[in-house]
């Protein structure tokens, strides 16, 4: 057993969720890269050959970029049988954690969306109003509209396919998620006639089918819930 | 200081021009000081609709490239003392008018009269922008069938960006019997509630409106059409009266009432 106090920069440790390669946030990352290599070098023979064992990073207060990322991912990779499934870090870029908040928040939008006006936001998006025929919502999170949809709502439109479209009336003439597209098939004389859903709905995509379908809304804490769950 | 009000729809063929010159006139039968403003450069037909378009000496472009004075330009109704009317260029084009210099003639002629109607081309270009400019209110005419619908709700969305209030709708051209018939045309309250703004009239299609056009004499000006009655009620609403609405059942003859009670056609 060694008994140098020498710190450690690069600490390997099993926890009851799989191991965990915890790199010291003080030193240089030079140390780290090249403690790294020892490291792996000198347990090469622990790792047993043929069985894959993914491993957590967690950099502590270390802002690793990108590259560093890959550079670190690659030497501990280099073993063959151990994969890294997740770099984590207490620390992010501005950049970063605004486009998070963007992603997160919701946007209240109080008026009419009217034709020929196209309505973005980064996050969710809330209308207190219609939105009449030909007037376009897009968000890149969900849109709830607390009014009638008869224009066009686009949810997820970085491609999240998890994104819903909830309106209280829905008589839309599209509905995009992602790169799903409702199109509705009722003629506008039959749809100024009936609605396509007098009663709260929220569109998702259904994954089995790979289209768009129409819920009642007291569904969507369900769905939101599954949804949440399957990101974590 | 007068208040000026914009007359706009998108769609063309509405009815812009005509409910410009009946506001107009209906205004000035109250005993108000208006003054008719047509925008349309290029296709001037206000003047034509309110029988003026023999007295035109001077235009809008004139004023406004400098060639006469504003008050040289207007022309004043036979009719009435307090109705007059500055003509649009029927030789130039939209383009040769900017909102500034529309702005500035609008400003100029305000504290002179009580009321400024202007009459806005179709579309949403320069010429509508050009409209827009000096207005401090709009009035927002359609007809109940979709496409005027939408066009009305896309110009409604434009002026809700301007500084100025929301604007007032009428509904132009309504039959009254689309209701009965249950034929599939939007009717008023469709309207109102795909567009959500305040209905300031309706007016029932009625030909003596297109016989009032063309002999140049607007309709408000005789008293016993449904259509005339409607405008007048317009004026009074725009000066602040609370005037209900004309409705299809009021207009049913007591008997006519008593038969539909009983199922019988009338």
């Amino acid at each position: 057993m060694k008994t140098t106090f020498q710190k450690q920069f690069v600490t390997i440790k099993g926890t009851k969720d799989g191991i965990v390669i915890h790199l010291d946030d003080q030193c240089s990352y030079a140390s780290i890269v090249s403690e790294l290599e020892a490291k792996i070098a000198e347990n090469h023979s622990a790792f047993d050959e043929g069985k894959d064992v993914s491993v957590r990073v967690h950099a502590g207060n270390r802002y690793l970029t990108e590259a560093q990322q890959e550079e670190v991912k690659a030497l501990i990779e280099h073993t063959g049988v151990i994969v890294v499934d997740e770099f984590y870090s207490n620390v992010m870029t501005i950049a970063r954690a605004q486009e998070e908040k963007e992603r997160e928040e919701l946007t209240t939008y109080t008026r009419i969306v009217r034709s020929g006006q196209v309505l973005r936001v980064k996050g969710d998006l809330l209308i207190l109003g219609d939105v009449n025929p030909g007037g376009i919502v897009e968000a890149v999170g969900d849109v709830y509209i607390l009014g009638s949809l008869k224009g066009i709502a686009k949810a997820g439109i970085k491609g999240n396919e998890n994104a819903v479209v909830a309106a209280s009336v829905m008589v839309p003439s599209q509905v995009k998620i992602a790169e799903h597209l409702y199109l509705t098939e009722s003629t506008r004389a039959e749809r100024a006639q009936e609605v396509l859903y007098a009663e709260p709905k929220y569109a998702c995509i259904e994954h089995q089918e790979e289209e768009i379908v129409f819920h009642a809304l007291n569904g969507l804490a369900a769905f939101r819930r599954d949804r949440k769950n399957k990101r974590d | 200081m007068g208040e000026a009000i914009v007359i706009t729809s998108g769609k063309g063929g509405v009815g812009k021009t005509t409910t410009s010159a009946n506001i107009g006139t209906a205004l000035a039968l109250q005993g108000k000081q208006v003054c008719l403003l047509d925008t349309d450069i290029g296709l001037r037909n206000l003047d034509v609709v309110m029988g003026l378009e023999n007295r035109i000496i001077y235009d809008l472009v004139d004023v406004l490239e400098g060639r006469c004075k504003v008050q040289q330009a207007l022309i004043r109704d036979k009719r009435f003392e307090c109705l007059h009317l500055l003509p649009a260029a029927q030789t130039k084009d939209k383009s040769d008018v900017t909102p500034e210099q529309m702005a500035e003639v609008v400003n100029e002629l305000k504290p002179d009269y009580d009321y400024l109607i202007i009459d806005c081309p179709a579309g949403i270009e320069q010429g509508f922008r050009n409209a827009v400019a000096g207005a401090d209110q709009a009035i927002v005419v359609t007809t109940p069938d979709t496409p005027a619908v939408r066009d009305a709700d896309r110009v409604i969305g434009l002026l809700e960006q301007e500084e100025m209030p929301s604007p007032k709708l009428v509904v132009n051209r309504v039959r009254k019997a689309s209701k009965e018939k249950g034929d599939d045309l939007l009717d008023v309250d469709d309207v109102v509630a795909t567009l959500a703004i305040d209905l300031l009239g309706v007016v029932f299609e009625d030909e003596g409106v297109l016989r009032a056009s063309h002999k140049g004499e607007p309709v408000a000006t005789t008293p016993n059409t449904s259509a005339s009655l409607a405008y007048r009620n317009i004026a009074r609403r725009i000066l602040g009266e609370s005037v209900p609405l004309l409705s299809l059942t009021t207009k049913k003859s007591f008997l006519a009432r008593v038969k539909s009670l009983f199922g019988i056609q009338a």
